[in-house]
Order: structure tokens, then C-alpha cells, then sequence
């Protein structure tokens, strides 16, 4: 038998099996559940729910628990564990307000007259450039080891985007 | 009876096709879809000229690749002229489509060229030059399925509302295009297999045909709209900077 061949089917078929594996965890951010409104309505948008994502990974929080009598490192694993589980819910829930603008925003480029079609690959782009940040923080939160999680950088720009929309607001109610 | 039952279906499959042209042209829709009209006259005539013929065997294969060559360029029109109806009331994205339909092609043609060896070796007793002309027929068709696939998808992902002929259209070639590429890619593989897989390849014609038939028609270009909001380039314009902004946190945030 060929155990060079045999160990590369083997090597081939457990990529796959993991490849296969990992997609389906992004998967989950592709379901959407309707929010605080639905249809041809403007979506709601609230960036202040996702400040709570700052502190979950810091690591503030997992130095005072070391410092305190009785700590064991088994502690802080279940800690990390539970907060990571919680950035996940989290992640879901922003992946299910992009997935909700994004609709209504195909929606809207569907049916724009023609000098909007630099807006089709400008939403091509936001979905190609959002499912690969998906994928890199997934692949971040599965390997603990290989760098650190930080959503600092997400809820200063949420923030900013926040302004961003307050300064147009005024333009769509005319 | 099964097999004479099969021997028929060149014929019946003239009679439908036939049929179908007659319609078309009593309905006016032969206007509308002009190169799949002209897709399937050609196919006619291809086929009354091979069963005139189909005694002498040189003749009959060189009617054969003349008339497979003239389907296969009018096949490419008859895309084209799928997209631009299905993306005609869109006026955003036909301009899109308009600018990167070649890079689509080239895509499809990417695609459809990586399955170009599946069947490069010719198995004995069967003529080269059948066999290669079949290769370079099933990998037009399958240019053709993935060019369909390709613009279904962008369809479907953004909201396009389309005419109920114009869906009978696409997924009929689809059908069409996925059986001709299976097809003959196994004729190549098996060419013991040769007359089932002709026949299978006939009845997929034939029921690709039937449902144009009986489902094409004047009233099926009508198009239900729905009056919704009306949306204007400052509201557009917010949503994709709520989405540039996402994302551009997200990018931020995996880079650390």
C-alpha cells in the first residue's frame, strides 16, 4: 500500500471534514431573526447594546479573579469559556442587524434608477468583506491560543456610525 | 414496444418543438424572445434534415456538427438575451450587469474549462473526432449552465421580480444545459451506453419543450408589482454606511 497516498487522503478528507465544520459555525450567523421592525420599514438600530462586547474578553476582569485567594486556573478557563460563548450571541445578534440592513438595502439598489449601479458592487463588497471578518473572528474564538480578541475597535466605530446616522437622519424625514 | 417506444423520440421531439414554434409566433411572443425562437427553428431544421439523411453517415454527422455549431452560437445570444430580460425593469443592476457580464463569462468559462479532461482519453473503437467535438459541445453547455447559475444566484440574492416566462425560460435552459453536459460527458465515458443516454438526452429535450409549451404565453409577461416605499439616495446611502461601518469594525477587530 501506499502510505504516502493513504496519509494524503487522510490529511485531504480531515480538511474537508473541519472545513466543512467551520463553515457550518458561520452559518449560524446567517440566520436572522426580525428585529424591532421588519419589511419595507427603516430598521432600528441601536449601537449601545454592543458595548457590553468591550469587556467580555478583556483581560481587567481575568487579572482581579487571579488575585483573589482560592483562584485556580480552572476557574478562569470556565470564565473565558462562558464569556466567549456570550461574544458569540453577541456577534449573532450584529450579524442579524447586518443581515437586515443589507436586505433592505438590495431592496432599495433593486429598484434605483441606473445611475445607482456603483451601488450594486459597493454591497457586494460590504457582504464579501463582512463574511470574511465573520470568519477570521470565528476562527480567533476557536484557537484561543493564536492571538487575542478585541472588540474595543468595534464599539468605537459602532459609535461612530451611530453619528453617522443621527447627521443623515435629518436628510430622509424631509 | 420500449424499444420502438424509443425510437419515436426524435420524432415527437421535432413535433413539440414545432408546436412550440407555432405558438410563439401565434402568441407574438417570438418577438419578445427572438433568439430562443431562433434557437429552436434551428434546431428544426437540424433535425427534419438529419432524418432525411440519417441513411448516409458522413452526411448525416456533418448536418449534425453544422447544426450543433449554429445552436451553440445562438445559444450564447439566447443568454444574453435572458439577462437583459430578466434585469430589464432593474435599471441598477442591467447597467451592472451590462459592465461585468464579460467578467461573468469569463468566469463560467473558467469554470466549465477545469472539467475540459474528464474525458480526454477516447476509449477504442470510438471516432476521435466525434468524441472530441462532444467534448467541446458539453463544455459549452456547461459554460452556458454555470453563466445561468451565476445570474440566478445574483437574481435571487437581490430581490428581482421576474416575468412567469421569463422563470419558465431560464429554468427550462437550465434543465436543458445540465442534461446536454451530463450527457455527453457520459457518452464520452461509456459510449456502450450510447443510445439509452441519447434517448435519456431526448426526453429531457422533450419535457424542456412540453412545459414551454403548455406554460409560455401572452399573460405570463405580465409583471405583478408591489407599490412599497419610496426609497431615495439619502436612505440608501445611510444603510451602506451602517454597513461600512460594521464591517469595518469587524475587520478591526479580527485584525488584533
Amino acid at each position: 500500500m501506499n502510505y504516502v497516498v493513504a496519509g494524503g487522503f487522510i490529511t485531504a478528507t480531515l480538511a474537508v471534514v473541519l472545513l466543512a465544520l467551520f463553515a457550518a459555525r458561520l452559518l449560524a450567523y446567517r440566520n436572522t431573526h426580525p428585529g424591532p421592525s421588519g419589511g419595507d420599514h427603516f430598521p432600528e438600530f441601536s449601537l449601545v447594546r454592543y458595548e457590553p462586547m468591550l469587556r467580555l474578553l478583556g483581560d481587567e476582569d481575568f487579572e482581579f479573579l487571579a488575585s483573589q485567594p482560592g483562584y485556580r486556573p480552572e476557574i478562569g478557563k470556565k470564565l473565558r469559556r462562558n464569556r466567549r460563548h456570550i461574544l458569540r450571541l453577541y456577534l449573532r445578534e450584529l450579524a442579524a442587524d447586518f443581515h437586515r440592513i443589507h436586505a433592505l438595502a438590495r431592496k432599495i439598489v433593486a429598484e434605483s434608477p441606473a445611475e445607482n449601479s456603483n451601488l450594486v458592487s459597493v454591497l457586494m463588497r460590504q457582504q464579501i468583506a463582512f463574511w470574511r471578518a465573520m470568519a477570521i473572528l470565528e476562527f480567533r474564538l476557536l484557537t484561543p491560543g493564536l492571538g487575542q480578541v478585541d472588540v474595543r475597535g468595534l464599539v468605537e466605530a459602532i459609535e461612530s456610525m451611530r453619528l453617522d446616522v443621527r447627521r443623515l437622519a435629518p436628510l430622509s424625514a424631509a | 414496444m420500449g424499444g420502438l417506444w424509443l425510437d419515436w423520440i426524435p420524432y415527437l421531439d421535432l413535433a413539440v418543438e414545432i408546436a412550440l414554434i407555432i405558438n410563439l409566433i401565434r402568441n407574438g411572443l417570438y418577438r419578445v424572445y427572438g433568439y430562443f425562437f431562433a434557437y429552436l427553428a434551428a434546431d428544426s431544421l437540424e433535425t427534419v434534415v438529419g432524418i432525411l439523411f440519417q441513411t448516409r453517415r458522413r452526411l448525416y454527422a456533418e448536418i449534425y456538427f453544422t447544426g450543433q455549431s449554429v445552436k451553440m452560437l445562438l445559444a450564447v445570444f439566447v443568454l444574453l438575451e435572458l439577462y437583459q430580460i430578466a434585469l430589464e425593469r432593474h435599471p441598477a443592476l442591467a447597467r451592472f450587469g451590462r459592465r461585468t457580464v464579460s467578467y461573468v463569462l469569463a468566469v463560467a468559462a473558467l469554470g466549465a474549462g477545469l472539467a475540459i479532461s474528464l474525458d480526454r482519453n477516447i476509449p477504442p473503437g470510438r471516432p476521435p473526432v466525434l468524441h472530441r467535438f462532444n467534448t467541446f459541445e458539453r463544455t459549452m453547455d456547461l459554460w452556458m449552465l454555470l453563466f445561468l447559475v451565476i445570474i440566478c444566484g445574483f437574481m435571487v440574492w437581490f430581490p428581482v421580480r421576474l416575468k412567469r416566462n421569463g422563470a419558465l425560460y431560464i429554468g427550462g435552459f437550465i434543465i436543458y444545459f445540465l442534461s446536454r453536459s451530463a450527457g455527453l460527458l457520459f457518452r464520452n465515458l461509456t459510449p456502450q451506453w450510447m443510445h439509452p443516454i441519447d434517448d435519456a438526452l431526448g426526453i429531457a429535450s422533450i419535457s424542456c419543450l412540453i412545459v414551454w409549451l403548455c406554460a409560455l404565453s401572452r399573460k405570463g409577461e405580465e409583471v405583478t408589482t408591489v407599490v412599497g416605499h419610496r426609497w431615495r439616495l439619502e436612505d440608501t446611502k445611510r444603510l451602506t454606511g451602517q454597513l461600512e461601518a460594521i464591517n469595518t469594525k469587524l475587520v478591526r477587530l479580527s485584525r488584533r
